[in-house]
């Protein structure tokens, strides 16, 4: 999640505007779309309330750790380890067993996320690599310095401030 | 903790999902879209842990959660890639100005 945001700052640097221009949407879109938020939040308010949860709730779903096991006290969770051995395909709670019964680990998963991140770091690589970014079509063509003959992509600066 | 009923949970992840939905809605910057679909997706763990802790979901809750991080960092790294090009194309990130398919 901290990569995300490292992300969207990035984006924001990239992408910035010019010192006062402001993209607003109009008082009247923003209380219709409150208006929807509100209608949608209530469906789900009563959605959880109509809903009995109660045929759901059995015990602590979480394995009980013994408190030799973990580095917090044990009302605290002490998920971290579980969760560790899981994504390397060990569950901890029935080591032991046949395997007609073992509850599921997660290596499979992990092995694919890890290629598919793999993948898509270097599809946004290539998306957003140095290319041609044109200018406001006020004076024509032929704005952009190309990246063959020397340039770097950007707009030439004389034609970028005449047409803003 | 355990005195506090499953619904306040879900509760929690529902405001978190209508205020990720509106801010996709309504949002006219591209970056500010993006941060709605991360409240989405960031609402929906907070349901998938509420689960994992109350019903036998178990541990599965937690790495099912973990799991939905991983995959919105990949998302948000394409969708900041996809608005990079918009704004090479359009010099500005107004997602309104993307009209040339507008009938």
């Amino acid at each position: 999640m901290g990569g995300t945001v490292v992300l969207l700052i990035f984006g924001v640097m990239l992408t910035a505007s010019g010192p006062y221009l402001r993209i607003r949407t109009s008082l009247g879109e923003l209380v219709l779309a409150g208006g929807v938020g509100i209608l949608l939040f209530s469906m789900i308010y009563s959605t959880v309330y109509l809903a009995d949860w109660s045929r759901l709730i059995r015990g602590p779903g979480l394995p009980a750790v013994p408190s030799g096991l973990g580095y917090n006290p044990a009302d605290e969770g002490n998920t971290a380890r579980p969760i560790g051995m899981k994504l390397i395909g060990v569950s901890l709670n029935d080591v032991g067993s046949n395997s007609a019964s073992l509850s599921a680990g997660y290596l499979l998963p992990f092995e694919i996320v890890s290629v598919h991140l793999l993948v898509v770091l270097i599809g946004a690589a290539y998306l957003a690599r140095a290319k041609r970014r044109i200018v406001s079509p006020v004076r024509g063509g032929g704005g952009v310095v190309p990246l063959e003959r020397g340039g770097n992509g950007a707009p030439r600066k004389e034609l970028v401030e005449s047409a803003k | 903790m355990d005195s506090l009923p499953l619904s306040w949970f879900l509760l929690v992840g529902g405001v978190l999902f209508v205020c990720g939905v509106v801010c996709m809605a309504t949002k006219r910057n591209g970056i500010g879209v993006l941060m709605g679909v991360e409240l989405v997706l960031n609402g929906a763990n907070i349901n998938f842990v509420a689960f994992s802790r109350y019903t036998p979901l178990g541990i599965h809750g937690q790495v099912i959660a973990l799991f939905v991080i991983v995959l919105a960092a990949a998302e948000a790294a394409i969708a900041l890639a996809i608005v990079l090009n918009f704004y090479n194309n359009h010099l500005t990130i107004d997602v309104d100005k993307g009209d040339e398919l507008q009938g």
